[in-house]
């Protein structure tokens, strides 16, 4: 009667939960809470394991029955939690730790026993698993989308309090509250004046929003002394306290938000919508210095409401879209395309300095994977040593930049750190002058790779290029070219660019120096590069280079120059790592060799890959997964990079062709293939 | 792909034909002139006095015990790659799974006192462990990371695969600690009745000679005029992977299952219809890879002493390029390049007066100039013809 | 409605500008019920540095278990540990650098670890007014740049090297080496500081080559080497691949060839992996002054940790760059009306860059006002049987800059 094969599952996830275990994972993290003072990462992570197994196998077993399925959900529960224990156990009886080290330090058992003795302890594990075991499958009696929504809001309330520390420094509870108070207004005024003209309501909204930042700054001052009700222990209110006509522009964009969610499709609303809750849970957050029991309970409910009632909000704000004219309808994305620039470039200014700078590194990535995305998306040409010209782009600039060889005759560029001699030479060409240099260099060096394996196919050019990023690794780290290249010390003392309008006004002199300042070249990189490769895709050269992917021997027969558009393809992609390492060897003021890893190339070819191959937004969330995501998980410490790991392969099994990939790209290749065809 | 195949010459005199070919191609040209060049400094080098054929012997001698190793990880690059046509990223971590698992089975014996009363039977064990373990891994690597995925694009299956590669180093890492582990001394004396001047031992006042230390000895040998420092374990290794290798060409050659292996390369429908089971067949080809992978490890470590989570990452690079130098898909394609990179690596620095942190420059250079004149590697892809 | 937008935009962007460039004020204000918070940055996951990077960690964990208050005004604040991982890279070092600045509880810094991270973490921590203390940082060049906020306990390979090259030929005699270094700023600058002062004193470096992190097979290496017959090889880099050097060179047919490197194959793991190999090889680092100390906290560090040795040899200058920023918190801080802790951070800056005759660990320290800090006296042991370490020389600057090597009576 019993789904043996649920229960083999069970088996499997005991295995592997006392593998987990023996990694010493569950006493490093009991220090690490998730809400303060209740409830810590070991913890969560032994009930999403336990209860999470007894929810998978009950709903595999579903078909024979509720009560099968709640018994069989119970006992592949008890199954990971006699594992767990046995381990416990082992751990007890003989010592481990010449062969698991880190269980010296944080042993499984006090962990696991929560800080019983063995004997109860080890029961009450069992019991617990059995409970854990219970709950969880008998969540599958709920209505399906309670049940959704309760495990959605949950998760997402857990992902919050493991980041509280990083965003918790975000924004203020009294500046979230009006913020969200003044979107919700926008919301509401849209809603009532829906019979009006649609700039109007869009007015209507900008101008509500402004009064109330003026009202709320003028009248704050004295409501937000520390210790007062709203200001809690979180810090001082950042938009409330600034000036009047700055707080006008914010609250404006809000009260905007609000009516453009009144009556938007289906993106722009989860958007907007997503932004407000965002404001309220991170300015609850800050107000509270982390996540306390009652924190998490409000963030639980404001995204359980968020998911159970978004829907048919969302429904009539589509409704109410589809009632505008088309004109206006394209005027409500071109706003929404307008306010999500406009946050874009406030952003460093409200996320502070360390995702700041995360989303610079991001940004980087994001320059590169649009070029690769040229060379392996459209052209079909796998590269994995593309980190050479990203390297031969910050070699470049630190060249060109610093005082070396070349400006200075043969001075070592690790002696240019002393101060006495950068003063009395400096660089040949400034930031602006370099990076053209840059993008032609590395382009060059692209064709130069591109002739030697022209006629390789698949995998051979994937371990040549990654010879080739090896070769210029190798060359830059060697003693023999370091009076040029610096060996291993690198270059150190690269200027940041220095965007100098002292022609138009004196005090005009803004130095690119931090990550908040450099954010806005890097954004500037990613939109010229985005725009010039979509642009490219639709040209004839973009058209053979795809006819090139879906069949060499038949693009040639059809009359493409195929080498050409191979070594144009190599050129383009690389001059796009050129340009990145520019703003990368600048930005960090000092390259190292050993920066240009293997590890470079793999992690731009992972981000076309899970992001979708050939889709620039794709490229940008796939560098958000590839490089944001190590940093977000910082704060699982030690397994940051085991997590990311596991991660990678969870998200290649169930999305094979990537998060997002690109619309119809089947639909045009094999409109491709058939005018081929047609054509021979 | 019609022009590159030098059999299908069909020019009255071939050495015209080969001029022909080579000429013309500027990029042919190219490498002909590169190669001279080598060839060139080489030659100076050796007149010169530079290099001596003493060293020559030594580095080969070295370069053998390497380039094995390299060609038995090189051979699960090469297995999987004739049947799935994917790179498997994640072989360097099955390598390093066999020494690292193979230390404790290695390490407990010494501590017990069993390596030094059964040497043998201890050695043995040590590498069936080290194998098992690393079979295990890439039976799991397959199961999970790749057989859902057979259907899916080409590259999804890298990606996976290096997802595997930084779950399995990070896995290493956290459950058996950062610390790096030392494979124990190990000392295997055989043939006292021939070496009976070697490794000799007072015992109760009698000398004891316990003949040639197989593993941890090093010897001064005078051979035909040239002063060699040797350790016997090289050719041990060398002769051991010869061994494994001739094995599983026999087995691929030879044996049902090796019929069945070559059929899912050539065509896994018509295979699937022919009788074959295909998901057995390729558990089968990964569970080779990992055999030889383990005991590539065992040995390794064995010579090498330091085992530590990032440990196969080098060598796997090696291999893989290896793998293609030789045509991947090609098992004795496979053998040959990871001996002749070997080789290269050893000797070529020494032979072209290169500074040796530019070594690998040369092995990839080498990739490259190899494939410039056989685009699908010196002995071609055989297992599958139509993979391009 | 596109002007307006335009307008807006516009807007937003003099408004970034204007906070970006409304810097906080430079003072760290810690509730009474809150704690200090101390960052620790250095490699504790990635490729093979690692051991290193968590030896710095629980250098830095046993300070603080030996001091787990600082007390101001005869008040005591609770001080913790943030340590975070900057995986030995440039980029590593400038991310958990923007993560401490972004953080302004962080009242100072102990790393980063590598020579790289420091040089790109540097320049963030000065503009934020921070104070990092480098336990490991030896590159030469990183006090000459003018950094405020870069201090290091740890002696620059400027003086070690210098120390090293006098040692070679005056002590050992030797006037033929040759050098390897393993790629990394660090063993690449040590080896550039040894080879100019040996040649200046008028040795000869025969051979100079590099080997690469991971790789094994050092043997064409020392081939080539083997045929130049240097007396010493001198090697800039960490434990595994010069304990593999160390043990190859017999292959090479070098077994009486001196093996000499500097704190990186200092005590650590070194002489477990090079096994008898590491048998008369030579090793430099900073002395301690008072060695019962250092031996009560590394007992205390072996038992809290389950090991039979440290993992890397830099766990002492992390306890004394821990100790040295609690002082200054203390020194500097000061209690406001409502009880909270304010330490300026100007100030701690200049309270680190003035200490002097600080008994650590790692030897007495003083700093120099650049951000130097090393300890006085260079220590070079030579390796017995399992792992013994025994003195043979010690590196003493004299106030003209010139140094003398005191070989110890035995």
């Amino acid at each position: 009667m019993l789904n043996t094969d649920a229960l083999r599952f069970g088996l499997y996830m005991a295995i592997a939960t006392i593998i987990v275990a023996l990694t010493a994972v569950f006493g490093k993290f009991e220090e690490r809470f998730v809400i303060a003072g209740v409830l810590n990462l070991s913890q969560v992570l032994l009930a999403i394991i336990v209860g999470g197994t007894g929810l998978y196998v009950a709903a595999r077993s579903q078909q024979s029955g509720m009560r099968t399925a709640v018994v069989t959900g119970m006992l592949a529960s008890l199954i990971v939690g006699v594992g767990l224990a046995l381990v416990v156990l082992i751990e007890a009886s003989i010592d481990l730790t010449f062969i698991f080290p880190d269980l010296k330090t944080d042993p499984i058992g006090p962990a696991l026993t929560f800080g019983l003795e063995l004997l109860p302890g080890l029961l009450a594990l069992l019991a617990l698993s059995l409970v854990l075991g219970v709950i969880s499958s008998a969540l599958l009696m709920l209505p399906v989308r309670v049940r959704q929504v309760g495990l959605m809001a949950l998760a997402l309330t857990v992902v919050v309090g493991v980041l509280q520390s990083q965003i918790n420094k975000v924004i203020t509870l009294p500046d979230a509250l009006a913020l969200a108070a003044v979107g919700g207004g926008g919301y509401i005024a849209g809603g009532r004046m829906i019979g009006r003209p649609l700039s109007i309501r869009l007015l209507a909204g900008t101008v509500i929003g402004a009064a109330a930042g003026l009202v709320l700054a003028v009248a704050a001052g004295s409501g937000l002394e520390a210790g007062s009700v709203l200001r809690g222990a979180g810090d001082m209110p950042r938009l409330l306290t600034t000036d009047a006509a700055a707080s006008m522009v914010v609250f404006g964009v809000f009260g905007l938000v609000g009516v453009m969610i009144s009556a938007a499709p289906r993106g722009i609303f989860y958007a907007g919508v997503g932004l407000l809750v965002a404001v309220i849970i991170l300015g609850g957050l800050n107000a509270q210095g982390g996540m306390t029991l009652t924190m998490a309970v409000i963030t639980f409910f404001i995204l359980s409401f968020t998911f159970w009632f978004m829907p048919g909000f969302n429904r009539q704000a589509e409704s109410r879209f589809e009632d505008l004219d088309p004109q206006a309808q394209q005027s409500v994305r071109r706003i929404a395309v307008a306010i999500a620039f406009v946050l874009m470039l406030a952003a460093p200014s409200f996320l502070g300095q360390y995702i700041t700078s995360v989303i610079d590194l991001v940004g980087l990535y994001v320059i590169m994977g649009i070029g690769l995305t040229v060379t392996i998306g459209y052209a079909g040409l796998l590269d994995l040593g593309y980190v050479a010209f990203f390297a031969i782009g910050a070699y470049t600039v630190g060249i060109l930049t610093t005082p070396s060889l070349i400006t200075c005759g043969g001075i070592n560029p690790s002696e240019i750190a002393r101060a006495d001699i950068a003063t009395t030479c400096t660089g040949v060409l400034t930031f602006w002058q370099a990076w053209p240099l840059c993008i032609l260099v590395a382009g060059c060096a692209g064709l130069l790779l591109g002739i030697p394996i022209l006629r390789l196919r698949g995998d051979y050019l994937a371990i040549v290029t990654l010879g080739f990023g090896e070769i210029i690794r190798l060359i830059a780290l060697s003693n023999t070219f370091s009076p040029l290249l610096g060996g291993a010390q690198g270059i150190a003392n690269i200027p940041f660019p220095v965007l100098d309008l002292t022609a138009l006004n004196p005090a005009w002199r803004i130095g690119l120096g931090g990550a908040t300042s450099i954010y806005y070249l890097i954004l500037a990189g990613v939109m010229v590069a985005a725009f010039v490769v979509v642009r490219l895709g639709g040209t004839r050269l973009g058209r053979a280079w795809r006819a090139m992917r879906a069949d060499e021997d038949v693009a040639r027969a059809m009359g493409i120059d195929v080498v050409r558009i191979k070594l144009l393809a190599y050129a383009t992609g690389a001059s796009f790592a050129g340009l990145g390492g520019a703003i990368f060897g600048s930005w960090l003021q000092g390259i190292f060799p050993n920066s240009f890893t293997l590890l470079v190339s793999i992690n731009v070819v992972s981000m076309i890959i899970i992001g979708g191959m050939g889709s620039i937004p794709g490229v940008i969330l796939g560098a958000f997964v590839l490089i944001g995501l190590p940093e977000v998980l910082r704060e699982l410490q030690d397994y940051r990079l085991l997590a990311f790991g596991v991660l990678l392969v969870v998200t290649m099994l169930s999305k094979p062709q990537g998060l997002l990939p690109p619309p119809l790209r089947r639909l045009s290749e094999q409109a491709l293939l058939y005018r081929a065809q047609k054509g021979a | 792909m019609v022009s590159d195949t030098p059999t299908l010459v069909s020019s009255p005199s071939r050495w015209t034909g080969f001029l022909d070919r080579n000429l013309r191609n500027p990029l042919r040209l190219v490498g002909i002139i590169l190669m001279a060049y080598l060839a060139y400094i080489a030659i100076a080098n050796i007149a010169s006095g530079q290099f001596t054929l003493e060293r020559f012997v030594r580095l080969f001698i070295f370069g053998l015990a390497q380039g094995s190793i390299y060609a038995l990880i090189a051979l699960g690059y090469t297995l999987v790659y004739g049947i799935l046509s994917m790179i498997n990223f994640a072989h360097s971590e099955v390598f390093m799974a066999g020494a690292y698992i193979g230390f404790f089975a290695i390490n407990a014996m010494d501590q017990s006192g069993f390596l030094d009363d059964q040497t043998f039977l201890a050695l043995l064990i040590t590498v069936l462990v080290g194998m098992s373990a690393s079979v295990t891994i890439a039976v799991l690597l397959e199961r999970i990371a790749y057989r859902p995925l057979r259907g899916a694009p080409r590259l999804v299956p890298l990606i996976t695969a290096i997802g595997a590669s930084i779950t399995l180093q990070q896995l290493f890492l956290r459950l058996f600690g950062s610390g790096t582990r030392v494979y124990p001394d190990v000392n295997f004396f055989v043939l006292p009745g021939i070496f009976n001047n070697l490794e000799c031992i007072e015992v109760n006042g009698a000398q004891v000679c316990r003949g040639l230390d197989l593993i941890g000895g090093r010897y001064e040998v005078e051979f035909l005029g040239l002063s060699l420092q040797i350790r016997p374990i090289y050719f041990l290794v060398f002769f051991l992977a010869v061994i494994f290798m001739a094995a599983l060409w026999f087995f691929v050659k030879r044996t049902k299952t090796g019929k069945a292996m070559r059929a899912v390369a050539e065509d896994k429908k018509t295979a699937a219809l022919m009788g074959i089971d295909v998901d057995r067949v390729i558990v089968t080809t990964f569970v080779l890879g990992a055999v030889l992978a383990g005991a590539g490890g065992v040995f390794f470590a064995l010579y090498n002493t330091q085992v530590q989570p990032f440990m196969g990452f080098f060598p796997g690079i090696k291999a893989f390029t290896a793998a293609v130098v030789g045509g991947i898909g090609n098992i004795p394609g496979a053998m040959f390049g990871g001996m002749f990179l070997g080789m290269v690596e050893s000797i070529a620095p020494s032979l072209l007066g290169i500074p040796n942190q530019l070594r690998d420059v040369i092995v990839f250079g080498m990739l490259i100039l190899v494939l410039i004149f056989r685009p699908t590697g010196i002995f071609g892809e055989v297992l599958s013809e139509k993979k391009a | 409605m596109l002007r307006k937008f335009v307008v807006l935009v516009l807007a937003v962007m003099l408004l970034t500008v204007a906070a970006a460039s409304a810097q906080d004020a430079p003072v760290v204000t810690i509730a009474p019920d809150g704690s200090v918070v101390i960052g620790l940055a250095a490699a504790l996951s990635g490729e093979g540095l690692a051991p290193l990077g968590e030896d710095i960690q629980r250098g830095a964990e046993l300070a603080l278990d030996a001091r787990p208050t600082v007390t101001v005004e005869g008040k005591e604040f609770a001080v913790k540990l943030d340590p975070q991982d900057d995986l030995c890279s440039a980029e590593g070092g400038q991310t958990v650098a923007n993560r401490f600045v972004a953080d302004a509880g962080v009242v100072g810094v102990v790393g980063p670890m590598c020579s790289s991270a420091c040089r790109a973490a540097a320049p963030i921590f000065d503009a934020a007014g921070y104070s990092s203390i480098s336990p490991s940082c030896t590159a030469p060049g990183l006090t000459l740049s003018g950094y405020t906020s870069f201090n290091r306990a740890v002696v620059s390979d400027g003086f070690q090297g210098v120390v090293a090259a006098e040692f070679i030929y005056n002590t050992l005699g030797v006037r033929k080496i040759a050098t390897i270094h393993d790629g990394s700023p660090y063993g690449a600058g040590l080896v550039e500081v040894v080879t100019k002062r040996f040649t200046e004193l008028g040795g000869e470096v025969v051979a100079a080559d590099a080997v690469n992190v991971g790789e094994t097979n050092f043997r064409s290496t020392l081939e080539n080497i083997a045929a130049e017959e240097p007396e010493l090889i001198y090697f800039g880099g960490f434990a595994a691949e010069g304990a593999r050097l160390a043990q190859q060179r017999a292959d090479a047919g070098m077994k009486d060839v001196i093996f000499m490197g500097a704190d990186g194959i200092k005590g650590g793991e070194y002489p477990t992996l090079a096994g008898a190999a590491a048998v008369g090889t030579y090793a430099s680092s900073a002395i301690p002054e008072e060695s019962d100390t250092v031996a009560e906290v590394l007992a205390k560090y072996l038992e809290k940790y389950g090991l039979e040795k440290p993992t890397g040899p830099f766990w002492p200058n992390a306890y004394d760059a821990t100790n040295m920023i609690l002082d200054a918190i203390e020194a500097v801080g000061t209690l406001d009306a409502d009880g909270n802790l304010v330490i300026d951070r100007a100030a701690l800056q200049e309270y680190i860059r003035s200490i002097k005759d600080f008994k650590g660990l790692s030897g007495v320290l003083n700093c120099d006002g650049t951000g130097e800090c090393s300890a006085a006296k260079i220590g070079i042991i030579q390796y017995g049987e399992g792992g013994a370490e025994i003195e043979v020389a010690v590196g003493v600057p004299n106030p003209d800059g010139s140094i003398t090597i005191e070989v110890p009576e035995s």
